[in-house]
């Protein structure tokens, strides 16, 4: 499964990076999102766009410590093997991969198949498709 | 034949010939609004002002041949 | 504090001072946040008979303590000065970003004092504030300044800005952000030009927190889909507040040619669905699930909205029939930082001057090209911009009509006919900021719902519990379109701040709320006699539509107001009693 964002559906009010960082972080902050949307009006048109993990598994192959891993279908990440190069985020091609506040890198996990982005969408933005 | 136009989320109950938020009735005898509304059915806590004619209705209101009736939902804050 | 960032900035303009200080967690439990936090530190700090165009006026940037949370519609920020229209109470607020950046920033306040000697904008980075020189945006409109101002530090900061509007001090000029969102009402952006502060611009990367967040989220999730997300709120997404076109056409409370008419014959013009079929785009605010914004777009005029109280009136209101100019006048006052309802009002109570030959304006109903070209007469005080500036109440004691100068306190009627919804004069004639809309909003059930529209009985008990519902709403900021209750507002509260908050203990905070706003201005003189309404809604019948014939007769008025204030605990001169400002913790 893969989150898929429609950008001509989305109204720009980030709950879903309200949701992930409470989830995920505990508190509520949009930059320790595992997700970024930006809704603007620029040159007077309303321009809508997200970054989102879409599971390329460039930064699992970067990481030399197999602190990033896919397994089962999903990213994990586990903390203890971390050395904190910042290779991955060098390596994530859509730059949605960032360091959070403690400079581990915030892993979109997909939410174990159930994304709370996904659940907070309000008008089908944010939508769960099959992949392949 | 009357014709029932649902207004705003309304509308999502209602299709007559492709086109949302409309809903066509016959006009038996002594019909209401309120038994169209529950023929469809549409929830009736969210519905707000019935119009018919143009002209403010209710759930009580007799229909006849050629009424033409507008559903709105309840709304809050102008 | 959970919610709350426990931090104020003050920001001194006489001296360049920028500081910050605890927020005062006592207020904060009695009033909130938005509205009602900003209101208290308003009534303490700034006291009676201070000009509100002075250095001694505080303009307040009020963040409440779901902003910035999970919690949908709590985007808002709220903006509370003494008003430049009447001297008394000001509260208004703006959607957009800006409000969840300056949490975000750390605040849950921004307190601005003083006045520069030359223009200023105060920028905001998390801890780091200060204040640059603004000679290079003054004079420049609300769009081109948040444009050149993003181009500076970037497309994600949060701009808040005035335009000439609010630089000349037109009393109707208000604050803009995020481009087409505006704190309209009242004259605040004249405040900020009076300080000669042209905009905040800030950017927060910080966090809020909740006591618990996962419990927040629990108990907001099931708000959110089971409440929010309903057939009763979805409006806001659908339509927007267009809809209210053909419910107040339906119910003949339409404003027309300057409130002589209640119904529009050309409404299909400017009913939702002529604004649906030019929009481009749906916009919410941060934190906003329903997203009313319609971004429309005819020909070169682009604006979110126009919004129903644009459509009336400045729309039915002044006699225009074309939605294409409605929009270009709704977009002429963006860019140039007015009110469009004080505008719109201002300039149909013109053109009745005009066309019944008391004064001629040069302007008539119906005339569309000459009133798209306003806005920037208005904003720049020019020819006859330059006396329409002055807003209905002082352009009739200037020129005879005072009868259809179609406000309370000097504030434009926004576009609900009272003599169509008996209970909405009562709401106008005691909003502390005058005529205003989002005091209370009686309409939905007198008018478009199953009550009355034509009798007092009830109506001042019903306006008397929607203020104190609006009153609280508005102080934890949470918008006007979310239909919730107490009960879920006491929720969310309670998870948020990790203790037990009561449905009843907020009703209480919002009664508490619009009472301290009531003590500020009878402080500043305001009695019984001020609570009134234009003698047209008593004397001149509505010609048209389901409520012809209708007034609302001076004698049922005056029992309802005195009903309103016996209730309130509230002498009969509106002065609250030393029992209830006991009862309330205001003594």
């Amino acid at each position: 499964m893969q989150i898929k964002y429609l950008p001509e559906k989305c109204i720009g009010c980030r709950l879903c990076e309200m949701a992930c960082s409470g989830v995920k972080e505990g508190v509520f902050n949009p930059s320790l999102a595992r997700l970024q949307v930006a809704s603007r009006y620029k040159a007077y048109k309303l321009v809508n766009e997200a970054k989102i993990c879409d599971s390329c598994q460039s930064c699992v192959r970067a990481c030399s410590t197999g602190a990033i891993k896919f397994e089962e279908g999903r990213l994990v990440f586990v903390k203890d093997d971390c050395v904190k190069c910042g290779a991955c985020f060098e390596a994530c091609p859509t730059g949605v991969l960032r360091p959070g506040g403690d400079e581990f890198p915030l892993l979109c996990d997909g939410c174990q198949g159930d994304p709370y982005c996904v659940k907070w969408c309000p008008h089908g933005a944010l939508i769960l498709e099959e992949v392949g | 034949m009357i014709i029932i136009e649902l207004r705003g989320p309304l509308a999502r109950y209602g299709c007559e010939h492709g086109e949302k938020g409309r809903i066509e009735a016959k006009a038996d005898n002594g019909v209401t609004v309120r038994q169209i509304l529950n023929q469809v059915p549409i929830p009736l806590q969210h519905v707000g002002l019935i119009v018919v004619n143009g002209k403010k209705g209710s759930l009580q209101t007799m229909l006849s041949e050629g009424d033409s009736v507008v559903i709105f939902p309840v709304v809050a804050g102008g | 504090m959970a919610g709350y960032q426990d931090l104020v900035l003050r920001v001194n303009l006489t001296t360049g001072k920028v500081a910050t200080e605890s927020l005062n967690k006592e207020w904060a439990r009695d009033f909130l946040g938005g509205k009602g936090l900003g209101i208290k530190y308003l009534y303490e700090e700034v006291g009676p008979g201070v000009e509100a165009l002075s250095p001694e006026n505080k303009l307040i940037f009020m963040t409440g303590p779901f902003t910035g949370t999970i919690v949908p519609c709590s985007g808002k920020l709220g903006i509370i000065t003494k008003s430049p229209l009447n001297g008394y109470i000001l509260d208004c607020s703006i959607g957009g970003s800006a409000a969840v950046e300056i949490k975000r920033a750390g605040y849950d306040a921004v307190i601005v004092e003083g006045k520069s000697d030359y223009p200023v904008y105060l920028l905001i980075e998390d801890g780091q504030v200060e204040l640059k020189e603004a000679g290079d945006y003054w004079g420049l409109c609300c769009h081109d300044t948040e444009e050149k101002l993003k181009k500076v530090y970037g497309d994600d900061y949060s701009v808040l800005s005035i335009g000439p509007a609010g630089e000349n001090l037109v009393a109707y000029a208000c604050i803009t952000s995020d481009l087409y969102r505006q704190a309209g009402r009242g004259g605040v952006g004249a405040v900020m030009g009076s300080k000669m502060l042209k905009a905040v611009v800030v950017k927060g990367t910080g966090a809020v927190r909740a006591a618990d967040a996962k419990k927040l989220m629990d108990v907001t999730y099931n708000a959110y889909k089971n409440d929010l997300l309903t057939d009763t709120n979805l409006w806001a997404y659908t339509d927007g507040t267009p809809m209210i076109v053909e419910l107040s056409q339906t119910t003949g409370i339409l404003p027309t040619r300057n409130f002589q008419q209640g119904t529009f014959d050309q409404f299909a013009n400017i009913k939702s669905e002529a604004v649906a079929a030019a929009r481009e785009a749906k916009k919410g605010c941060v934190s906003c699930g329903l997203g009313c914004g319609n971004f429309t777009r005819v020909g070169e005029a682009v604006v979110e909205g126009p919004e129903y109280e644009t459509l009336s009136i400045a729309g039915s209101n002044c006699g225009i029939n074309d939605l294409g100019a409605i929009v270009k006048f709704n977009a002429n006052c963006d860019a140039f930082g007015l009110d469009t309802i004080s505008a719109g009002g201002t300039i149909a109570f013109a053109m009745e001057m005009t066309e019944k030959g008391i004064y001629d304006f040069g302007i008539r109903f119906g005339d569309a090209d000459k009133y798209v070209e306003l806005p920037e007469l208005i904003a720049k005080r020019e020819g006859l911009g330059a006396e329409l500036a002055l807003g209905a109440k002082k352009l009739a004691e200037k020129y005879g009509g005072i009868e259809f100068a179609m406000q309370v306190k000097g504030l434009e009627f926004p576009g609900y006919d009272p003599r169509g919804a008996w209970g909405m004069g009562l709401a106008y004639a005691t909003a502390p900021r005058g005529a205003c809309h989002m005091s209370a909003w009686p309409v939905a059930d007198e008018a478009y719902g199953e009550g009355n529209p034509f009798t007092i009985e009830g109506k001042a008990e019903m306006v008397k519990d929607l203020q104190h519902y609006n009153a609280a709403k508005f102080s934890l900021i949470l918008c006007d379109f979310w239909a919730l209750s107490f009960d879920i507002m006491a929720e969310m509260l309670s998870a948020l701040l990790g203790e037990e908050v009561t449905a009843q203990s907020l009703e209480q905070a919002g009664e508490r709320i619009f009472n301290l706003a009531r003590l500020f201005n009878t402080r500043e003189g305001l009695s019984a006699k001020d609570d009134v309404l234009p003698a047209r809604i008593h004397r001149h019948p509505l010609a048209t539509g389901s409520t012809e014939g209708k007034t609302l007769p001076e004698e049922e008025f005056i029992k309802m107001l005195l009903e309103y204030y016996s209730i309130r605990g509230w002498d009969n001169n509106g002065v609250p009693s030393g029992e209830k400002l006991q009862e309330l913790g205001l003594r």
